[in-house]
């Protein structure tokens, strides 16, 4: 079994589904207007990421590969649903902010991709920590470019003003092309500094 | 084609399909009762909040429901509380506005949305929906010549509150007498 650590790290920053990978992009781009959104989104597709990664990895054995994808669908799907229907029973604070996103997260390809490219092929632990890997890295993309949208966009971080009220806001980044343009630009600058260190 | 290589995958996937459609319905049906509960609750606190003077909300049912109006609620201190769900830019904006016995609105509020977040979103603020409070006649966002003043770059989301609230207070003036 692959070294729990170096997994995260994997999904962290070698293979981050955002900046390397460039995966799972609709809700990268559609709901980074602001941190917190941005954050929560990357969260609740870790938790669906890591309960899919296990049962995924479970059933691998039983699952003819002819029908995996489908069977992975299905999979995912019910997680979803089910993360969707405690949340509204139990815990109605947290899915009135979450809530427009989980259903999402079912058309998030990344979680496809993990089933498919690492849990149909590895055992259920080592596709935990992939998915806790991928998830946080998921969550780090997506955070990252909610804070960048929202200080150039609103002048806050995390709702708390940070910018003088005199200076200009550029309302154009929380807007759809926004998204484009600081995605461009972080990737951009990613790969300067990963070139740099190889040479 | 060897019919164990069609039969095999079939079955495996039906089974895995039946264990989760089991296992959905065992959580809905748990999650069924309390569900409803939390969605009651934040209901009758959102009637309260735009009618603060009511403590009791009977349901209308005998009523024809025109254009986006939703449902419409007696209150007791002679008042109404009335939803509409008039279409936003993201699809239905649902809102709810309460108006006193003089057709004076008491208060509104955007209960469920799909509006953009950061943009849109903000009719849940009360920078936004304060504005209506105190408001009667017809209402309409500056744009278009009414003193509402829309959330910064959307007025799609603006002027769709102030049609339910209008459609509110049409739905009184014709028919608040009556019941």
């Amino acid at each position: 079994m692959a070294n729990p650590l170096k997994l995260i790290k994997n999904g962290l920053i070698d293979e981050n589904p955002t900046f390397v990978q460039v995966i799972g992009m609709c809700p990268t781009l559609a709901v980074t207007s602001s941190a917190i959104n941005g954050i929560g989104m990357g969260l609740s597709t870790a938790a669906v990421l890591i309960c899919a990664n296990l049962f995924v990895s479970l059933l691998r054995k039983v699952i003819p590969d002819k029908v995996r994808i489908p069977c992975f669908i299905v999979v995912i799907a019910t997680f979803v649903t089910v993360i969707e229907f405690l949340l509204k029973a139990y815990l109605p604070a947290l899915n009135a902010s979450l809530g427009l996103y989980i259903p999402l997260i079912v058309v998030n390809c990344l979680i496809l991709a993990r089933a498919e490219a690492f849990a149909s092929k590895n055992g259920p632990v080592a596709s935990v920590f992939d998915g806790i890997g991928m998830g946080l890295g998921f969550t780090l993309g997506l955070g990252v470019l909610g804070l960048v949208r929202e200080f150039i966009g609103a002048g806050t971080l995390f709702d708390i003003t940070v910018l003088p009220e005199a200076f200009p806001r550029t309302l154009l980044f929380v807007m759809a092309p926004g998204a484009f343009f600081t995605l461009g630009c972080l990737m951009a600058a990613l790969n300067y500094f990963r070139n740099k260190k190889k040479a | 084609m060897n019919t164990k290589e069609v039969i095999k995958p079939a079955v495996v996937l039906l089974i895995i399909a039946s264990v989760a459609a089991a296992a959905l319905g065992a959580v809905q049906s748990i999650t069924a009762e309390p569900i409803k509960i939390q969605e009651e609750q934040t209901r009758a606190a959102s009637m309260k909040a735009v009618m603060p003077d009511a403590s009791n909300f009977e349901e209308i049912t005998d009523v024809e429901l025109t254009g986006s109006l939703t449902a419409i609620y007696k209150a007791d201190n002679g008042g109404f509380v009335v939803t509409a769900a008039p279409g936003g830019f993201g699809g239905a904006v649902d809102t709810m506005v309460g108006i006193d016995a003089e057709g004076v609105i008491t208060g509104l509020r955007v209960t469920k949305h799909a509006e953009t977040p950061g943009l849109g979103a903000k009719a849940t603020e009360p920078d936004f929906y304060e504005q209506f409070t105190g408001k009667s006649g017809t209402l309409a966002v500056t744009k278009d010549g009414g003193e509402i003043v829309p959330i910064t770059s959307s007025t799609i989301t603006s002027r769709a509150v102030a049609s339910g609230a209008n459609e509110a207070l049409e739905w009184f003036a014709a028919n608040g007498g009556a019941y």
